[in-house]
């Protein structure tokens, strides 16, 4: 039997580790009520409370948008940054480390995957939420919306391959700070109002946490595409989709760095079989 | 062990009614010992893997983003903060992180004992009494929440425009609706717990998803009149949407009102009129029924479900993935 090596290797891990996210996509029907109808009554609960205000319809859209970007954000949180501290209590780390092949290959996987199966939920949430409210979208830029789109998707799952890597050495903190970073990224990201506002409102040093967190100027140019007119947006969509692609690299470059120092720390300090901590 | 050997013996010689008391006398000190033990479980897990301000900071950190977040949508439409509606939205979301704690807390009880720290076989061949322990284990979460509420609604009074005129404040309203509304809380708590039992560890965010379908159907964020009929009749048929309702108008010092203009005509209103033709007392008699129904059916509902784990050996199966 010939053996995989190299870049052979590398890309059969990621696939071993991204097929059972592909797989068990739609397997749980439990899953499917909970990823997509509750956060849909979610957003729903927002664009109520906008129609209570008596906002612009097209505030209704940015909510029904933040809705299906904030299911990208929950699944790097909890299926990225939290998947090593899982599979640790599991006991599958233990297993990765002693696999023939790079943990990169193992988070790429499960950023392909956890990819697949959230675009299936934040796509069906986009649409139902877009048809029920009536949400009227501008495609004159389509393709220039799936570009931004697609470059925030390299620099969001890079954030989440990097704070992974952070995480391996966490027990119950990186429980802890998963739970404690879902709603301030929705406030700093400006998921269910113009990112601007925040600009505007708040001291530098705040935006620039806003900043780092790849959903923010990701909507922030959608939205500039998507309701032309109707925001004003922090920066050009043109500079958002560039600043977007260099936080990829660093994001990406940082993991693989962070990755090796972090695996090589958990060893010394023996906490990658360390559970329940 | 001396004293264990000569009960069998003191039993022979009490009468029955003596008897009987002691027996109520043992089982109320086992359920403060098992409630108090718990309880600082609990805590210990809930607080110990930070130093106490850290943990603060991390505790807050999740409400406190969550107001920012309806305060910076009220201020892009409304231009400003202090309006009825916003005391409305944030007294609303503030005490909602009850709801959130009291719920989830309950909940994650059994799927971290069960799943994380495969502790719950030994709870149940203990004598440690099982309501008391779930009640327990869960307190360290909703005394945070009660403290976050504390927390935000300071903030909001020192740095987000809230009004609250403590001499206003209807003290007495504000105890009575809270402490009913706790065991409307700990009641739904303890059904979700109950299914807790016996579904594997992926349905570990019931509590989280309950919570988050109430915000739509308890009128935490709007007032219940504007949602479509079905929903509203959901809206109406839920004890939360009356609870705070309750501590909204104990805070305020009586029912929201709101100015509204409409076809160029300015009128003075409450702002949830269908919630306006309760008055406190009705709405308070609402609210006890609710609870009593609440208890005694989710009492019923656990110790039946509790049961169906028990014959299906579901108390100590794991979630093998």
């Amino acid at each position: 039997m010939q053996k995989s090596t190299g870049v052979q290797l590398f890309l059969q891990a990621a696939i071993a580790r991204a097929y059972p996210r592909v797989r068990g996509a739609n397997r749980e029907l439990s899953w499917i009520f909970f990823e997509i109808v509750v956060p849909l009554i979610n957003t729903s609960a927002f664009v109520f409370l906008y129609y209570a205000l008596g906002a612009p319809k097209a505030y209704v859209g940015f909510v029904v948008l933040g809705g299906a970007m904030a299911a990208y954000w929950l699944n790097i949180l909890w299926m990225m940054a939290s998947q090593l501290y899982w599979d640790k209590q599991q006991g599958n780390l233990e297993l990765y480390i002693m696999a023939p092949t790079s943990l990169m290959a193992i988070l790429l996987g499960m950023g392909v995957g956890g990819m697949y199966m959230t675009t299936l939920r934040a796509a069906t949430i986009a649409i139902v939420g877009t048809l029920i409210y009536g949400v009227t979208l501008d495609g004159s830029q389509w393709g220039f919306a799936l570009l931004v789109f697609l470059v925030a998707m390299v620099a969001l799952y890079g954030l989440g391959m990097l704070l992974s890597s952070i995480f391996l050495m966490w027990g119950r903190e990186a429980w802890q700070v998963s739970l404690s970073l879902t709603e301030p990224a929705y406030f700093l990201s400006g998921m269910n109002f113009p990112l601007s506002k925040l600009f505007n409102t708040l001291p530098g040093v705040i935006t620039l946490f806003s900043a780092i967190i790849p959903v923010s100027f990701a909507l922030d140019a959608l939205r500039q595409l998507l309701f032309p007119g109707q925001i004003v947006g922090v920066l050009h969509p043109g500079l958002e989709v560039a600043i977007l692609a260099g936080m990829g690299v660093v994001f990406v470059a940082a993991a693989y760095w962070m990755l090796r120092r972090m695996e090589r720390l958990a060893k010394i300090e023996a906490r990658l079989s360390l559970r329940w901590q | 062990m001396q004293k264990t050997l000569e009960q069998p013996e003191q039993s022979l010689t009490e009468s029955a009614p003596d008897q009987a008391r002691a027996e109520r006398r043992l089982t109320l000190r086992e359920v403060t010992r098992t409630f108090r033990v718990a309880a600082w479980l609990g805590w210990q897990i809930e607080s110990n893997w930070a130093d106490p301000f850290v943990f603060f900071s991390f505790t807050i950190l999740r409400p406190l983003a969550s107001a920012l977040i309806l305060v910076v949508m009220y201020q892009v439409i409304a231009g400003g903060t202090g309006g009825s509606f916003f005391q409305y939205l944030y007294i609303s979301n503030a005490f909602f992180v009850l709801v959130i704690q009291t719920i989830s807390g309950l909940v994650w009880t059994i799927f971290d004992d069960r799943e994380n720290y495969k502790m719950l076989k030994y709870v149940y061949t203990s004598p440690a009494r099982k309501f008391a322990y779930l009640v327990g284990r869960a307190m360290a979460k909703i005394g945070v929440a009660l403290l976050t509420v504390l927390v935000l609604l300071a903030t909001g009074v020192l740095f987000l425009g809230l009004h609250l005129n403590f001499g206003q404040v209807e003290w007495g309203w504000l105890i009575a609706y809270f402490l009913v509304g706790m065991v409307v809380l700990a009641s739904l708590g303890i059904i979700l717990a109950g299914i807790a039992l016996v579904v594997a560890r992926h349905g570990e965010s019931i509590g989280e998803v309950t919570a988050g379908m109430l915000l739509l159907f308890s009128g935490a964020y709007f007032p219940p009149d504007i949602l479509p009929t079905v929903l509203k009749q959901v809206t109406l048929g839920l004890p939360v949407t009356y609870w705070l309702e309750g501590m909204r108008r104990a805070l305020n010092g009586g029912i929201m009102t709101g100015t509204f203009t409409k076809n160029g005509v300015t009128t003075t209103g409450p702002l949830s009129p269908i919630l306006a033709q309760f008055d406190n007392w009705q709405l308070f008699l609402i609210l006890v029924l609710c609870a009593a129904v609440c208890a005694v059916g989710s009492f019923l509902f656990y110790r039946w479900i509790e049961r169906v784990a028990k014959e299906r050996g579901m108390i100590d199966r794991l979630t093998g993935y």
